[in-house]
């Protein structure tokens, strides 16, 4: 497999760090458990360039080598101190990035297509890792509530997305 | 106090973990990993969008329409004529060997970082290795502890051929043992160490990695197993 680091990376950097964020323990921050993991990856395909059938089997690794080296700075910190808080066209890595990209510009549109709270709820939620009880005291509505909006704006986009890749879910 | 996540909560952190876990052999988990990691991505494109600041219009008339393609054509020559006149002694084989790992920059770093070090590493995740050596070199004066500015700088300049000084500041970046980097830093150095001939620190580092039964152990394993052939 050709492996595309910015297409990878632009692809799940994001969600990568919102796994770390709570996993992360001082010294380290979320940033140095994402580094460490695709640290890890790049090594292993430095040792095997083609040990990764497809995209997905990468993302398995690397996250997975993020999940373990949470464990690592988990087990350090409990020893140590108590837990605190543009593309040419016919440059394949180009093309998997402007795919990448696209998807993002498609995804983007439609979070422009929602209430400016609605995206806030989503921003907060995936972005800065709220939890649904913190955002729900801030309103002053009841958890459940937002909860049930959540769910219904997830549901929406995911039509949705399907819809403008022409994927065979948003006929459902 | 903070409450507990609930098993329905679907965006909380550790839930998402788990559905990374689920993912590696259930197809509809690893399709809903996907839908969130490019929800993710949109979201801070959006958010980055809203962030910038407007742009002025462009003044018009001011730029000729030739004068694009003019600069192009004089950076193309300019570009060609230093790579004719480059000196690729001994740089194309090791850079091969032992090329920059990747850096993903961001806004997250904490506290514990030297306050030029996202500026630093700007350069970096282009290339510019001087550019980037400057900074580092500079961080490491403000924070000498600080472990990623002294493995990436150690990088930069192994990048730059300055062997001794990366061989230092590798040996700097393993001496931490609670540095995640550690580990990383001495596969580099017992890499550096074969270039410059010393095969038995080479020896050495690597077997210390292979008794770590980290997850660099193979890659050690494999390269004490190419040493063995010389």
């Amino acid at each position: 497999m050709r492996f595309s680091w910015d297409a990878f990376l632009a692809r799940y950097g994001p969600l990568a760090r919102l796994i770390a964020r709570p996993l992360a323990r001082p010294p380290a921050t979320a940033d140095d458990l994402v580094q460490e993991a695709l640290l890890a990856l790049h090594e292993a395909l430095t040792r095997e360039p083609g040990c990764f059938a497809d995209e997905e089997h990468a993302r398995n690794y690397f996250l997975r080598a993020l999940r373990n080296q949470a464990g690592k700075v988990l087990r350090r910190a409990g020893r140590e101190q108590p837990l605190g808080d543009e593309l040419a066209a016919d440059d394949p890595d180009a093309l998997e990035l402007r795919l990448v990209r696209e998807r993002h510009e498609l995804v983007a549109r439609c979070l422009d297509e929602l209430a400016a709270p609605d995206r806030e709820l989503l921003t907060r939620r995936l972005l800065e890792g709220h939890t649904l009880q913190r955002i729900a005291d801030e309103r002053g509505v009841p958890r459940s509530t937002l909860h049930e909006r959540e769910q219904a704006l997830l549901a929406h986009l995911r039509q949705r997305c399907a819809r403008l890749e022409n994927r065979p879910e948003a006929a459902r | 106090m903070k409450p507990e996540p609930t098993h329905d909560d679907a965006l909380a952190p550790e839930r998402l973990a788990r559905l990374a876990e689920r993912a590696e052999h259930d197809p509809s988990a690893s399709a809903e990993l996907d839908f969130l990691a490019d929800l993710a991505a949109g979201l801070e494109l959006t958010r980055a969008r809203q962030a910038a600041p407007a742009r002025p219009p462009a003044p018009r008339f001011l730029v000729r329409p030739w004068l694009p393609a003019a600069a192009a054509s004089l950076l193309f020559l300019l570009a060609l004529g230093a790579w004719l006149l480059r000196d690729d002694r001994h740089t194309d084989q090791r850079f091969a060997a032992r090329e920059a790992p990747p850096y993903l920059a961001s806004e997250l770093r904490g506290a514990e970082a030297p306050s030029g070090f996202a500026a630093a590493m700007e350069p970096y995740t282009r290339g510019d290795w001087p550019a980037a050596r400057t900074g580092l070199e500079a961080c490491l004066a403000e924070r000498p502890e600080h472990g990623p500015t002294r493995f990436y700088l150690a990088v930069v300049c192994d990048q730059l051929g300055d062997l001794a000084r990366a061989e230092e500041l590798y040996r700097g970046a393993t001496a931490s043992p609670d540095t995640l980097l550690a580990g990383h830093a001495r596969l580099r150095l017992a890499q550096l160490l074969v270039e410059r001939g010393d095969l038995g620190g080479a020896r050495a580092e690597l077997e210390r990695l292979v008794e770590s039964v980290g997850e660099l152990a193979p890659s050690a394993r494999a390269l004490l197993e190419t040493l063995g052939e010389r």
